[in-house]
């Protein structure tokens, strides 16, 4: 982990058209892109391409209600630039579909697929890549073409010039997996199927010079006013357990409740859901994939809290579950998790925050968070400038708080 | 963690007598002790050659004045550059054969898991205990060096010249269970009114005799008594405020005194003794004419703090054992070799004793950061609470730790990260390697009868972990790492095994010596 950690809370509100749930999506997309373009104005990215999205040009880049907006499958890929502690870039791919409009990887969007799936008329959608070039010019990517119209290649990744290999995110992209051919699967971040909806959204969005994070709500009329359920989405860096050299310590997932339950598949080769990956320095390097580890032995019942003093912050701890290369990788960074605690629940100092499901005291993901920013709640919010949200910048160095000793895991020499 | 790794390892049994092989394990342990003290790392506090024993008892068996039945001695692991306070280790020797318990002179007050006489078994018993504040000895006793006396009615205490709390291993003996229960009491007050200057009540801790009391309102108390502080228009809930300041704050104030009160309900005095034991079954005596005002205990202490667990037990003549002791300054890990009692051939038991590694949200409370795990069947089990009185049945594993010094040691829960055990060897190293990992636990007890400035709950969640022994998944009982730096020890067979540090040169279960190998 390097940089400053950075972060920005939007709230998207829901649009007075027809269908309102896809421009919800649509202001999500765009708030990533505004918060990636940040992000590039303090040089930690640099926009690679974009386009518009169908029928569109270089201009689109708004909201829904703007001149001109991000149209269906718009996508955009940033670099995240190499720093004094890393020295590779990893590149971010984001696209988003309308689904009255087109399913997902239609041009401009093509080739392109979320979870193995082009989707339907149901399923507006966001989902990502990431994709990292070992050797030559390191950059991995085969698009052509003009900012704000640039073209997709197929595959959309390629071994950069001179070099050796590239390991592309979702897992199923990577040597043994369904998509090596066009390299085009994407791990869905979320998509809206109640297109009615008439709630907002709220959109985190967390990251480092190393590591982005997105955390969301899911606004569903099962889940009415209440902007807590929180799903997350990381791409970014792991810190390798003791002993373990890892030469691109990446991991890329997505989850709908916060995080994934212990242990569970994540990122097959078939690439289904749920997306993901992890890179794997074992016999055979490659993007494999990957389970995780919560202390849960210790959460039996509620009344394991935090020592009466505050909430714990365990590590998750990443494995790769794929056979024949399992085994325990890392820590993510960034990212940790409390139990049993109340999503939204904020640490005394505001410093971190909790998000997950909302309904009782479970597991919860904790990110670094600011006191100085009032996150939405319960409440559309009174005019649409808070989508693009309040940003802040963390103290340097919360993951302090987190179970350090955890990650002291040995290994037998 | 700190120090030299020190070990007497794979020590070897095999008296074809179950009282001799556990003389000898006995005898063994003590010299590793003498070794460790040789090196500054502990200091033998006390000890007792065993019935008709003297001084000169402390030898094997079959050499001249060997350790006898109820032989027990006593070390402290000495403070150093990391660690400002020391634990005490206390072992004994127990034949059945002689006729007499384990409760018999010259080991008087003792029990081995909540008996006096176990069977056929011939066995080494413990317990392990630190003292909180003071002089930090918590172990009591009287004359010579080898004929050392333990106190009969408190076999640990709370220690003197300050002392706050005491930590305790086996968890039987601590604050509220089976043998170290504390005795409590209460005081109805009443107006300031109806109280009349000079009268008293007296209460006695059992340890540091009795303090008497006075109701002070002009500003004098006859000789050495504590005033209690009050005027005529004081209502009963102020008098039950100046009461817990005369108990809490002026008592201690003028010595060691372990009776704390607290606000109780409708004005009462709600009080406890620090000190576990039926020791602090005194009754409280008062003199205040008023017949509102009324004292009743302290009752409801229990035990001796006696109780101890077993660190080697064998019932038959015909099994071989083997045991290893490995030991830095800060910690000890005993793993025993057992047949009987629900082991079976190559199993092994295991007992740490010492340091743990707090949680960094922990780190700052976890001042004396002390606890002790053992397994009667490597490896500890996990994910059930661990903190009644039941913790000394002879198989169920139990565990201790010192989370707030402020509350001494309470029980303490296992965790083990099954997912990621299981994925063993870990095959994303170019070369698969097997993983340690260290054994993490969590307070299981709340503290609901106590008072304490941070409130009720002191003990709940992950405190930290034991790094010294960890635990491996995937290996098999005896085998080492390439280097043999690390042995791994449990039951047969694949498993949950623990791991602890080794000599790099010794193939476990290869020796032949009762003393084995050190380094």
């Amino acid at each position: 982990m390097s940089g400053k950690i950075r972060g920005r809370n939007c709230v998207i509100p829901y649009s007075i058209n027809a269908e309102p749930g896809r421009d919800d999506i649509q202001g999500c997309f765009t708030a990533i892109y505004r918060y990636m373009k940040y992000l590039e104005s303090v040089g930690v990215t640099t926009e690679i391409a974009r386009h518009g999205g169908v029928g569109g040009s270089a201009s689109n880049v708004d909201f829904w209600d703007g001149a001109a907006p991000f149209l269906c499958n718009a996508w955009f890929v940033f670099r995240f630039n190499t720093n004094a502690n890393r020295t590779w870039p990893w590149y971010y791919l984001v696209q988003w579909n309308k689904a009255n409009v087109a399913n997902f990887g239609v041009a401009p969007g093509a080739p392109g697929l979320w979870d193995n799936q082009a989707g339907s008329y149901a399923y507006t959608s966001i989902a990502v890549q990431a994709a990292i070039g070992v050797g030559g010019d390191q950059n991995p990517w085969n698009g052509t073409g003009t900012m704000g119209t640039s073209a997709k290649g197929t595959p959309v990744w390629k071994v950069p010039a001179g070099g050796t290999d590239v390991y592309v995110f979702p897992r199923s992209n990577s040597t043994g997996g369904a998509h090596t051919v066009s390299r085009q699967n994407c791990t869905l971040l979320w998509n809206n199927t109640d297109y009615n909806t008439t709630y907002s959204s709220a959109i985190n969005f967390i990251s480092d010079d190393d590591s982005f994070m997105i955390v969301y709500t899911n606004s569903t009329t099962a889940n009415p006013n209440n902007l807590v359920d929180y799903g997350a989405a990381y791409n970014g860096l792991y810190t390798p357990v003791s002993g373990l050299t890892v030469a691109y310590p990446f991991v890329q997932w997505s989850a709908d409740q916060g995080y994934r339950p212990a242990n569970q598949a994540t990122g097959p080769v078939a690439g289904t859901t749920p997306g993901g990956g992890i890179f794997n320095p074992g016999v055979t390097a490659g993007v494999r994939q990957l389970g995780f580890s919560y202390f849960d032995e210790f959460w039996i019942n509620n009344s394991f809290r935090a020592n009466g003093r505050g909430v714990d912050f365990a590590p998750m701890l990443l494995v790769c579950t794929e056979t024949n290369y399992t085994g325990a990788l890392g820590f993510p960074q960034l990212y940790k998790f409390a139990y049993p605690i109340f999503s939204r629940y904020q640490t005394l100092g505001g410093t971190r925050k909790a998000l997950g499901s909302a309904y009782s005291p479970s597991g919860r993901v904790m990110i670094p968070w600011s006191s100085a920013v009032a996150d939405a709640y319960h409440t559309r919010p009174a005019g649409i400038d808070s989508r693009d949200g309040t940003t802040f910048i963390h103290l340097d160095t919360p993951i302090a708080e987190t179970v350090s000793v955890s990650e002291s895991l040995v290994v037998t020499p | 963690m700190a120090g030299t790794i020190r070990g007497r390892i794979d020590t070897y049994h095999n008296a074809l007598n179950r009282y001799k092989n556990t003389q000898s394990f006995f005898t063994s342990l003590y010299k590793f002790l003498k070794n460790l003290e040789v090196a500054g790392v502990t200091t033998e506090i006390a000890r007792h050659g065993g019935l008709t024993g003297s001084a000169a008892n402390v030898n094997y068996h079959d050499e001249a004045s060997p350790f006898l039945h109820n032989a027990w001695y006593v070390f402290r692991w000495n403070t150093n550059g990391g660690r400002s306070w020391p634990w005490y280790l206390y072992v004994q020797f127990f034949r059945n054969d002689v006729g007499s318990d384990t409760n018999a002179a010259p080991a008087t007050p003792s029990m081995f898991i909540n008996v006096t006489n176990y069977g056929s078994w011939g066995v080494v018993m413990c317990q392990s205990a630190m003292g909180i504040g003071g002089d930090q000895n918590p172990f009591p006793f009287t004359g010579t060096m080898g004929t050392n006396v333990k106190n009969s009615t408190y076999a640990w205490r709370i220690p003197a010249s300050g002392g706050t709390h005491l930590g305790i291993w086996p968890h039987s003996n601590g604050p509220d269970r089976l043998h170290g229960a504390r005795a409590k009491g209460q005081i109805v007050p009443v107006d300031g009114s109806l109280l009349i200057d000079g009268e008293t009540f007296t209460i006695n801790d059992g340890i540091n005799g009795a303090k008497i009391f006075e109701f002070d309102s002009n500003g004098s108390v006859s000789g050495s008594n504590i005033p209690v502080t009050f005027t005529a228009g004081m209502t009963k809930y102020e008098i039950q405020a100046a009461i817990i300041t005369a108990l809490n704050v002026t008592a201690l104030a003028a010595g060691d005194f372990y009776i704390r009160g607290w606000q109780g309900s409708g004005g009462n005095v709600q009080l406890i003794n620090k000190q576990g034991g039926s020791i602090g079954n005194n009754t409280i005596t008062e003199t205040v004419a008023n017949a509102g005002f009324l004292v009743s205990g302290m009752s409801g202490g229990t035990g001796t703090l006696q109780n101890n667990r077993c660190l080697f037990g064998i019932v038959n003549d015909t099994s071989s054992c083997r045991a290893h002791f490995v030991a830095d300054d800060d910690s000890l890990v005993i793993l025993s070799e057992y047949t009987e009692g629900g082991g079976g051939a190559n199993s092994y038991s295991g007992t740490f004793f010492g340091v743990y590694t707090p949680i960094p949200g922990v780190a700052t409370i976890a001042t004396k950061p002390w606890c002790v795990l053992q397994a009667m069947a490597i490896p500890l089990s996990d994910g059930y609470i661990n903190n009644n009185d039941n913790d000394d049945t002879f198989l169920v594993d139990t565990g201790v730790a010192v989370v707030d010094p402020a509350y001494g040691a309470r029980g303490v829960t296992i965790s083990r990260l099954h997912e990621i055990q299981q994925a063993q060897p870990n095959r994303c190293f170019t070369t698969p390697q097997y993983e340690e990992y260290p054994i993490f636990f969590a307070g299981t007890e709340w503290n609901v009868l106590e008072p304490h400035a941070g409130g009720g709950i002191s003990h709940l969640g992950v405190a930290g972990a034991v790094e010294f022994v960890r635990e491996i998944y995937g290996v098999t009982n005896n085998d080492t790492n390439t280097a043999k730096t690390r042995a791994y020890f449990g039951a047969a067979g694949v498993g949950y095994k623990w791991a602890i540090p080794w000599d790099g040169t010794t193939t476990p279960g290869t020796t032949t010596t009762r003393d084995g190998v050190n380094f």
